[in-house]
């Protein structure tokens, strides 16, 4: 049986064959590593987002502090019961101003706020409930000294995991005599 | 020849292969010093902020209208403690500490005064790019007098990994993070008692 020329011997070329093996390793390595790299940019980016969300829910809640508790106890009029509150029922957007707390449920509004050079659109969901006097965090369907209001933004240009909720419940105070 | 031909192939493909090595070992060494950074820099935001509304929420009186132009000063008189009534006045000094990529670079320092005796208390860290405060009317209109101030309109902005959006993002550059909120401390409304 002849014997083939050494060159011609399988491997050929053995280093270079050992060297594409190498550089294909480090080529998936290389990418893998940019591929978390991306991942953890992009979650940098969500976060900034979601601050700048949290910014949004803070000027909300701040404005809504600022009304009367409840209709009824607008230019400081003060309530003898419960009775004289607004019922959940009723919660919305009456004519004229948002003079009070639950003037605000189920508001939805459009804010921007910049971010560089870009503009990011914010989108914010007002909601507002009675809340126990004893457990704020609980809801109540009656009329009570606590309102809670939820304040949920949502980011329209960018894509974030979940929405920014940030919730504060305010009392009525002197008001609310009873 | 062959083997001659062989070496010098494999010579320049593993030199490659150590320039790809190198590039994405450096790549990550990059990145996790930025992700080091913007977290130090968000913990110190968060920590500013929560001072920041703490004091805006305690303020009884207002001593300036507004501030923006470094090196100045914007204060007023607040509640130190929700304990008690203790009063002092607080100043947020805002002066620049130096330029970074061309722009300039500033820092709030909180400077607490009781007593006569004048102290730093708190502040952000040499990362911001801009800061405002003003003492606001209820629609959000420019006040001339600090009596009819309503409430308190803050932004900043900072080193931020938005700052690369459409380019290469890294918090080495200098970005625009940015935080704006209007804060109503109760005690500037007209129908508020002490």
């Amino acid at each position: 049986m002849p014997v083939r020329p050494a060159h011609l011997r399988f491997p050929f070329m053995p280093q270079t064959l050992m060297a594409l093996f190498a550089l294909a390793c480090a080529t998936y390595y290389s990418w893998t590593r940019q591929r978390a790299i991306v991942e953890d940019q992009i979650k940098l980016v969500q976060n900034e987002v979601e601050m700048i969300a949290a910014s949004v829910a803070v000027d909300r809640l701040e404005e809504i502090s600022s009304k009367s508790f409840d209709q009824s106890t607008v230019g400081d009029s003060v309530l003898s019961s419960s009775s004289g509150l607004t019922a959940s029922s009723s919660f919305g957007m009456e004519a004229g101003d948002q003079n009070d707390i639950d003037d605000y449920h189920n508001g939805v509004d459009t804010l921007a706020r910049k971010a560089g050079t870009a503009t990011l659109d914010y989108r914010v969901v007002t909601t507002v409930t009675y809340a126990q006097e004893s457990a704020p965090e609980t809801s109540s369907s009656s009329p009570t000294k606590v309102k809670t209001v939820t304040a949920t933004v949502t980011s329209l240009n960018v894509k974030v995991p979940s929405s920014v909720v940030m919730k504060r419940s305010f009392t009525c105070g002197a008001e609310c005599a009873w | 020849m062959t083997t001659l031909l062989d070496n010098l192939l494999a010579g320049v493909i593993a030199c490659t292969v150590g320039f790809v090595l190198l590039a994405t070992q450096t790549r990550m060494n990059e990145q996790t010093i930025e992700r080091t950074r913007y977290y130090a820099a968000r913990r110190s935001q968060a920590t500013f902020l929560q001072t920041l509304e703490r004091d805006l929420h305690n303020v009884v009186s207002l001593s300036s209208i507004k501030m923006g132009a470094s090196d100045s000063t914007f204060s007023f008189t607040a509640y130190l403690d929700s304990t008690n009534t203790t009063q002092g006045t607080i100043g947020y000094r805002f002066r620049r500490v130096g330029t970074a990529s061309g722009t300039p670079i500033y820092r709030v320092q909180r400077q607490v005064t009781v007593g006569g005796s004048t102290t730093t208390q708190g502040g952000t860290l040499n990362a911001l790019t801009g800061w405002g405060i003003e003492a606001r009317s209820d629609d959000d209109q420019t006040v001339t007098t600090t009596s009819d101030a309503r409430l308190i309109y803050v932004w900043f902005s900072g080193a931020s990994p938005l700052a690369g959006l459409g380019g290469r993002q890294t918090l080495s550059s200098v970005g625009s993070m940015h935080w704006e909120a209007r804060y109503r401390p109760p005690l500037l409304r007209p129908d508020t008692d002490i």
